[in-house]
C-alpha cells in the first residue's frame, strides 16, 4: 500500500529501538531527520543517530543550530532555522507547514504530560517533527491555521503504556502551548519562552518537478483524498499519467488517504472515464487519476 | 470551537527578544527515563 506522499518512516530515539547509545539526547536529531525524510520524499532517510554523529557533539542535548549545519554541509538541504531573536511566530509557522513545509520544533513537554500525547516522564526540553496539518480554518486574526498537526515525536515510542506512539495529530493549540513551555536556558532555570515564539527549523519549500506536460495546480498544494470509484477497491498511484499497464503500478493507495497534489496534467483515459486529467505529486513520479480521487480543491 | 482555538495563548512572551539564546540543546537522557 502507498503510503501518503509527505509522510516519513518514524523513528524512535529509545537506544533500545534505535540502536543510537546516544538517543535519548539525540531528540534534535532524530526530529531533524524525519523532516529530511519529507524532503526527499522518502528517498534518502537519514537516520536520527547519522546526524547526532555528524554534528560532532557527543555529549548532552543538541540544538537547531547544528542539525542546520547537517542538514546543508552532509545533504544539501537548507534548513531555515529560527531560534533566539528570530523566533518564528504562530502565523508564520502555519503558513510555511500550509505551504508543505515540514518543521523541526522545539518544546517544553510540560502541557503534554497530562494528555495521551505524553512521551517524556518529567517536564523537559525537548523536539519533534511537524509533519503536516489539517482541519485548516481561517482564525478571526485572519491567517489559516490547522486544527491539528500530525507531529513526530520521536520519544514516542508507547515503551510504557502511558508513553503515546507516534505520529500523532496533537491539537494546534497543544503544539503551541508546547512551544512556549521551552525553557531557553535549560530545565533548571524557571523562564519559558512564552506565547506566539517558536524555536523551529523548515523544511524549503518543495520544488515541483514538472513531468508529462504537468502545470502547477491551484492551490498549490492541492489537498485531495484518493478514493477508488469502484466499491471496495483502493485507487492506484502510478508512475507516470500516459499509460495504464501494469509496470507502471507504484501501488494502491488506501481509499481516504491525504494526497497532496502539486501539478496536474493529460494523460491516458481510462475505459469508462470521462476524464483523460490526472494529478501528480511534487516529484512527478507518482499519479493519480482524476477518477480516483475526491475532494479535489478543498482544504483539507 | 475555532474561535476559541485562534483566540487562546497569543500573549507575547515576556522575556526580551534580544536576550533569547540562539542554542538551546534539548534531550536529557538521565531526566527522560
Amino acid at each position: 500500500m502507498v503510503n501518503a506522499p509527505n509522510r516519513p518512516i518514524f523513528q524512535p530515539q529509545n537506544p533500545a529501538k534505535s540502536g543510537c547509545k546516544l538517543g535519548w539526547s539525540s531528540c534534535t536529531c532524530f526530529a531533524c531527520a524525519m523532516v529530511l525524510d519529507i524532503a526527499f520524499f522518502g528517498a534518502k532517510v537519514p537516520t536520527g543517530c547519522t546526524i547526532r554523529t555528524k554534528t560532532g557533539d557527543v555529549s548532552g542535548g543538541t540544538t537547531l543550530p547544528q542539525v542546520d549545519a547537517v542538514a546543508t554541509n552532509s545533504y544539501g538541504v537548507n534548513l531555515e532555522t529560527h531560534t533566539g531573536s528570530n523566533v518564528a511566530t504562530y502565523e508564520y509557522a502555519a503558513r510555511q507547514l500550509k505551504a508543505g513545509r515540514a518543521f523541526i520544533l522545539q518544546i517544553g513537554t510540560h502541557p503534554l504530560l497530562s494528555t495521551t500525547f505524553r512521551s517524556t516522564r518529567g517536564s523537559i526540553n525537548h523536539a519533534v517533527a511537524c509533519g503536516e496539518g489539517r482541519g485548516w480554518f481561517r482564525n478571526t486574526a485572519g491567517w489559516m491555521e490547522p486544527k491539528e498537526v500530525l507531529v513526530y515525536d520521536p520519544a514516542a515510542d508507547h515503551r510504557y503504556a502511558w508513553v503515546d506512539q507516534g505520529p500523532s495529530w496533537w491539537p494546534w493549540l497543544l503544539v503551541r502551548q508546547a512551544a512556549a513551555a521551552l525553557q531557553p536556558w535549560g530545565e533548571d532555570d524557571s523562564r519559558t519562552l512564552g506565547g506566539n515564539r517558536m524555536y523551529a527549523a523548515f523544511m524549503p519549500a518543495p520544488k515541483v518537478a514538472y513531468r508529462y506536460g504537468g502545470t502547477l495546480t491551484a492551490p498549490v498544494p492541492d489537498q485531495v483524498r484518493a478514493q477508488s470509484p469502484i466499491a471496495g477497491r483502493s485507487a492506484i498511484v502510478r508512475s507516470r499519467p500516459t499509460s495504464l499497464a501494469s509496470d507502471t503500478v507504484v501501488g494502491p493507495i488506501a481509499n481516504g488517504t491525504l494526497w497532496w497534489a502539486y501539478q496536474k496534467t493529460h494523460g491516458v483515459k481510462p475505459a469508462g472515464s470521462a476524464s483523460d486529467v490526472w494529478y501528480g505529486d511534487w516529484t512527478g513520479t507518482r499519479w493519480i487519476h482524476s477518477s480516483n480521487l475526491q475532494s479535489v480543491g478543498g482544504d483539507s | 470551537m475555532t474561535d476559541d482555538l485562534a483566540t487562546q495563548d497569543t500573549s507575547e512572551g515576556e522575556i526580551a527578544l534580544e536576550d533569547l539564546p540562539d542554542d538551546v540543546p534539548v534531550g536529557d537522557p538521565e531526566k527522560e527515563d
